[in-house]
C-alpha cells in the first residue's frame, strides 16, 4: 500500500536524535472552508482502512481525490503507511541458535511415536 | 516420509516471522521458543488435513496464535476493549511533526531515528493481549482483516477495531518513550 507514499526514502545514518521539541498546536490544514475540513476529517477517519486495503473502490477513489488536493492529509498518510513499514522493519528478532534443530527432533521423534504405535495417520 | 520432507521445506521458512511474532506475544525467549516449537509439532500432526492452495502462513499463524492462547491461558476471547483508553487520531504524527519544523526533516525520518528497534518491540509488547495479537497480525505480518479474523477466530469488525486501537495506543507508548529520554515534549499529555 504505497500509494500515499511520495516520498519514501527513509533516513538510516543517525543523525543527532532531534531537541526537545513543544507540542500545543493543533493539526494544521491548508484547506480552510468548513466543507474542506469535513473532508480532511473523513478522510483521517478513513486513513486505517484506505492504508490496509479495505475499502470499496468508490470510498477509495474519493479519499484518493482528497489526497491529490490536500497536501496535509497526504502528509499525514505517508506517515502512517510509513510508520507501519518502519514497525515491521524494526521487530525482526534473530532466530535463537538450535531452535530449528529442536524443532527437528521433535518431528522425528514423532514420526517414530506414530509409525511405532499406528502406521499411518 | 515424504510428508515429512514435504513439511518440512514448506514451513521453514516461516521459522524467523513465526519466533518474532511467539517472543512478541509471549515476551520471553524461552516461552517463545517452546511456542515455536510446540507450533511446529502440531501444524505438523496436522499437515495432512491442510490443503495445499491456501494460505499456509495464515495456517501456521492460527496455530500460533491458537497455541498461545491456550498454553498461556490468555484471555483473547474476553472483552479487554473495555477500560482501555481511546486515543486521537494521527497521535504521533502530530507531535513528530512538531519537532523543528522547516527543517526537511519529515516526522516519517524522526521516527526512525528517535525510535530504536527495542523501543518497537517494548511499545507493541505493553499493548493489551487482544491489541498486541492484532497489531502484530496485520502491521509486522501484513495480514488482511479478514484472514486476521479467521487467525484469531473473532469478526472482522472485531479485529479492524483491535488494530485501530492497537495502532493509536502503540503511538502513544512511543511518545511516552520519547518523552522518558526527553526527546519529546507533549503539553497536552
Amino acid at each position: 500500500m504505497s500509494e500515499a507514499n511520495l516520498n519514501p526514502k527513509m533516513n538510516m545514518e543517525s543523525q543527532q536524535a532531534g531537541g526537545q521539541f513543544e507540542y500545543g498546536g493543533q493539526f494544521e490544514h491548508g484547506c480552510g472552508s468548513s466543507s474542506a475540513h469535513k473532508e480532511c476529517q473523513e478522510s483521517i477517519e478513513t486513513l486505517y482502512f484506505y492504508l490496509d486495503g479495505e475499502l470499496t473502490d468508490d470510498k477509495r477513489e474519493v479519499i484518493k481525490a482528497h489526497l491529490d488536493k490536500c497536501q496535509p492529509c497526504l502528509e499525514a498518510f505517508d506517515f502512517e503507511d510509513e510508520l507501519r513499514r518502519i514497525i515491521s522493519m524494526k521487530c525482526k528478532d534473530r532466530v535463537p541458535e538450535g531452535l530449528k534443530d529442536k524443532v527437528f527432533q521433535a518431528i522425528e521423534v514423532e514420526m517414530t511415536n506414530s509409525l511405532t504405535s499406528d502406521q499411518d495417520k | 516420509m515424504a510428508d515429512q520432507a514435504r513439511f518440512v521445506e514448506m514451513t521453514m521458512e516461516f521459522m524467523p516471522a513465526l519466533y518474532s511474532a511467539a517472543l512478541r506475544m509471549t515476551r520471553n525467549p524461552s516461552d517463545a521458543e517452546d511456542l515455536v516449537q510446540e507450533t511446529y509439532l502440531k501444524a505438523f500432526r496436522g499437515f495432512g488435513g491442510f490443503q495445499e492452495g491456501t494460505n499456509l502462513k495464515a495456517w501456521l499463524y492460527r496455530i500460533l496464535t491458537n497455541t498461545y492462547i491456550n498454553i498461556y491461558r490468555a484471555n483473547q476471547r474476553k472483552p479487554e476493549e473495555t477500560g482501555v483508553p481511546e486515543v486521537e487520531d494521527l497521535y504521533l504524527y502530530r507531535r513528530l511533526s512538531a519537532i523543528d519544523p522547516g527543517m526537511g526533516r519529515s516526522a516519517e525520518d524522526q521516527a526512525m531515528e528517535l525510535f530504536t528497534d527495542d523501543d518497537i518491540k517494548l511499545a507493541i509488547e505493553s499493548l493489551p493481549e487482544s491489541f498486541r495479537i492484532a497489531v502484530i497480525l496485520s502491521d509486522v505480518e501484513g495480514f488482511a482483516y479478514k484472514e486476521i479474523a479467521e487467525i484469531t477466530e473473532v469478526p472482522v469488525g472485531t479485529v479492524m477495531s483491535r488494530i485501530h486501537r492497537g495502532r493509536k495506543l502503540l503511538q502513544k507508548a512511543l511518545v511516552q518513550y520519547g518523552m522518558d529520554r526527553g526527546l519529546v515534549s507533549v503539553g497536552d499529555a
